[in-house]
């Protein structure tokens, strides 16, 4: 039934049906939240147990003849038939719903209120806020504790704990707790944190960066995953997390790492790095030297990217491809935007300079000009910015392409541009995060790619 | 002259209309099923439901061609749920979030729809196999799903410990899933 984990079955359909009744306590809801972030099975397996239950609930309430499926299968046959007497049927039904309606137009006013403040670029008054935000750009959503939802977060809104949600390969989300501890999402990512003297936090998936100021005693950082726990007392590390793996980068102090598959524990000083993962041994490595290349392995699958992954077929090898996305600044505006991590097996930072090139491979169905960004950081971790370049594209009739840039191509993003003073002049010397890919044409491009490579040179 | 342009406009509305109703209706016990996971209480998910559907009724032109109206009727249940825990808890803790927030994607990718005939056999199978087990039986599972009683009262109620009531559910409710899925097959 699972991976991972292997709860027998009448101890999980416990913890299911005491969900579906509110029983749990929190240290079940925990539980019941890591087993469903670590193996699809148990999702499936939770969703139908869910619904069979609501099923059997039903039949055991009404016998069987529950007015509703009556109702509904009386809607569904007669608006098949289409005739005069079931569409007065229908519209009947939709009177008595708008009579509802107005009844009830106080709360859904006030409802639509909360919509509609969270999208006027008012900051809510939150009055226990835990943080601050102090940086972001891109696409986010941020869902607080009480169910408020907002998509035009800015900067200077102080948040009294929830989940941020970074939707695109561009976005990114700096937020400073009360106490000076800063953390940074980028990419596609999901943060939800909280602070009642002690903070938690759970990073769904994506990258996370982080300098905690010294802690209460007894009272450590907790950073959650799928599928390792961080203890942190204060220390700056990077953290990456997706299905079946976490990664951990401490650049100062130490923090504690331990595997949920099976408890075992890692201590991780400045300097190295850890993968706690269920099918790797957990050891930690030492981060020696940077490099100056790399080269994508979309090959290797859809981790850590965003867009459409395609397996390989006969004619084409494995692709990414570039899928329809309206940046937060343009909404109006179509972009075919793709991204990917950019890792080495080794976690040894990759670094630009001068001579830094990169070369896309790739395909499209029209004729357009292709821009390149890339997220960079500075040595110890911390957010440098985005930057773009045009590239340079040559493209053969069948639609095959190579578009290239140099560095000095580069500019800084203009979604990030109101941070200008706070970010890095050009991303020369700095290491790369993440790069992504557009095309803004009239119609869909279309556009896919097999390969980014980075070298050191030109002539390289 | 292609055919739909021959369709006045506010009948072209009206069909969109009753056929987006008709699917949101539809997709009703799923929503409940949803709505149930996230409030932890049945009669609950109801009330967030049927605010939902009205919310549907009154905002179906927003729905999207070509995207999933359990996905859209999802969100707006979704919206409801939130506001019903924002009406009788002051904030959520940290592991109903981190809950919520599994219990939403587990959703998202593997929930889908059932078509209005398929729904009505199974409702069938299931009421027949409910009155094929015994009268005891039948308390335990009445008094956890109709009552929402919790295992003590239960206990209390029908004179069993507490670990006898959750092996009995288990037992039970394994013998009419089992019985539900024999008639299925056989009818097909």
């Amino acid at each position: 039934m699972s991976e991972n984990y292997n709860p027998n079955e009448l101890e999980w359909d416990d913890l299911v049906q005491r969900h579906l009744n509110g029983e749990l306590s929190e240290s079940e809801m925990e539980r019941l939240a890591e087993l469903l972030d670590g193996a699809p099975s148990l999702r499936k397996d939770f969703v139908e147990r869910a619904s069979w239950e609501t099923e059997l609930a039903e039949v055991l309430r009404t016998g069987g003849k529950n007015e509703s499926r009556d109702f509904d299968s009386a809607i569904a046959g007669k608006l098949e038939t289409r005739q005069g007497k079931s569409i007065r049927f229908l519209r009947a039904m939709l009177a008595v719903a708008a009579a509802a309606i107005l009844m009830l137009s106080t709360l859904l006013f006030d409802s639509q209120s909360k919509l509609k403040i969270a999208n006027t670029n008012e900051v809510p008054v939150k009055l226990d806020s835990i943080a601050q935000i102090t940086g972001l750009s891109g696409s986010l959503i941020w869902t607080g504790d009480r169910g408020q939802i907002m998509r035009e977060v800015k900067v200077g809104t102080e948040l009294a704990g929830g989940t941020i949600e970074g939707l695109s390969p561009d976005s990114w989300f700096e937020l400073r707790f009360n106490d000076g501890s800063a953390v940074t999402i980028s990419g596609a990512s999901m943060l939800t944190f909280s602070d009642d003297g002690q903070k938690r936090l759970r990073l769904r998936e994506g990258r996370m960066s982080a300098d905690v100021s010294p802690q209460p005693d007894g009272e450590p950082m907790i950073i959650q995953t799928r599928t390792a726990t961080l203890t942190v007392l204060g220390t700056s590390f990077d953290v990456e997390a997706d299905l079946p793996a976490t990664s951990v980068s401490v650049r100062e102090g130490n923090v504690r790492v331990t595997r949920n598959s099976d408890g075992m524990e890692i201590d991780v000083p400045a300097n190295h790095r850890v993968v706690a993962a269920a099918d790797q041994e957990l050891e930690r490595r030492q981060i020696t030297g940077v490099v100056h290349q790399w080269k994508s392995r979309v090959d290797q699958g859809p981790d850590e990217t965003f867009g459409k992954w395609l397996a390989a077929t006969d004619a084409d090898p494995p692709l990414l491809r570039a899928v329809a996305y309206n940046p937060k600044e343009a909404p109006h505006v179509v972009l075919y935007l793709l991204g990917l991590g950019v890792r080495n097996d080794e976690a040894t930072p990759v670094q630009l300079n001068s001579d830094s090139h990169f070369e896309i491979y790739g395909k499209m169905e029209v004729e357009t000009d292709i821009y390149f960004g890339i997220e960079v950081a500075y040595e110890k971790g911390d957010y440098a910015g985005k930057f773009r370049a045009k590239c340079i594209v040559e493209q053969d009739a069948s639609g095959n392409f190579v578009a290239s840039a140099d560095l000095p191509d580069f500019e800084l993003d203009p979604s990030v541009a109101a941070f200008k003073d706070k970010l890095a002049p050009s991303p020369e010397g700095l290491f790369v995060n993440g790069v992504w890919s557009f095309t803004h044409s009239e119609t869909p491009s279309g556009l896919r790619i097999s390969a980014v490579e980075l070298t050191g040179g030109i002539h390289e | 002259m292609d055919s739909s342009s021959e369709i006045p406009p506010k009948a072209a509305d009206e069909g969109r209309r009753d056929r987006i109703l008709r699917s949101a209706f539809e997709c009703r016990e799923e929503l409940v099923t949803y709505a149930r996971v996230l409030l932890g209480n049945y009669s609950a998910a109801e009330d967030a439901v049927q605010e939902a559907m009205l919310v549907v009724v009154a905002k179906y032109d927003q729905f999207e061609e070509g995207t999933s109206v359990l996905a859209w009727c999802r969100s707006i249940v979704r919206i409801e749920v939130l506001r019903a825990k924002q009406r009788h808890q002051r904030e959520r803790t940290f592991a109903q979030k981190v809950l919520d927030d599994a219990v939403d994607a587990a959703f998202e990718e593997f929930q889908s729809s059932r078509t209005a005939h398929e729904r009505e056999l199974r409702r069938d199978a299931l009421a027949q196999c409910v009155e094929q087990i015994s009268d005891r039986s039948k308390r335990v599972l009445e008094s956890r799903f109709v009552d929402e009683l919790g295992y003590p009262q239960i206990g209390e109620r029908l004179s069993m410990s507490i670990e006898a009531v959750r092996k009995a559910l288990f037992r039970v409710k394994k013998q009419v899933r089992k019985c539900v899925e024999t008639r299925l097959r056989t009818a097909q």
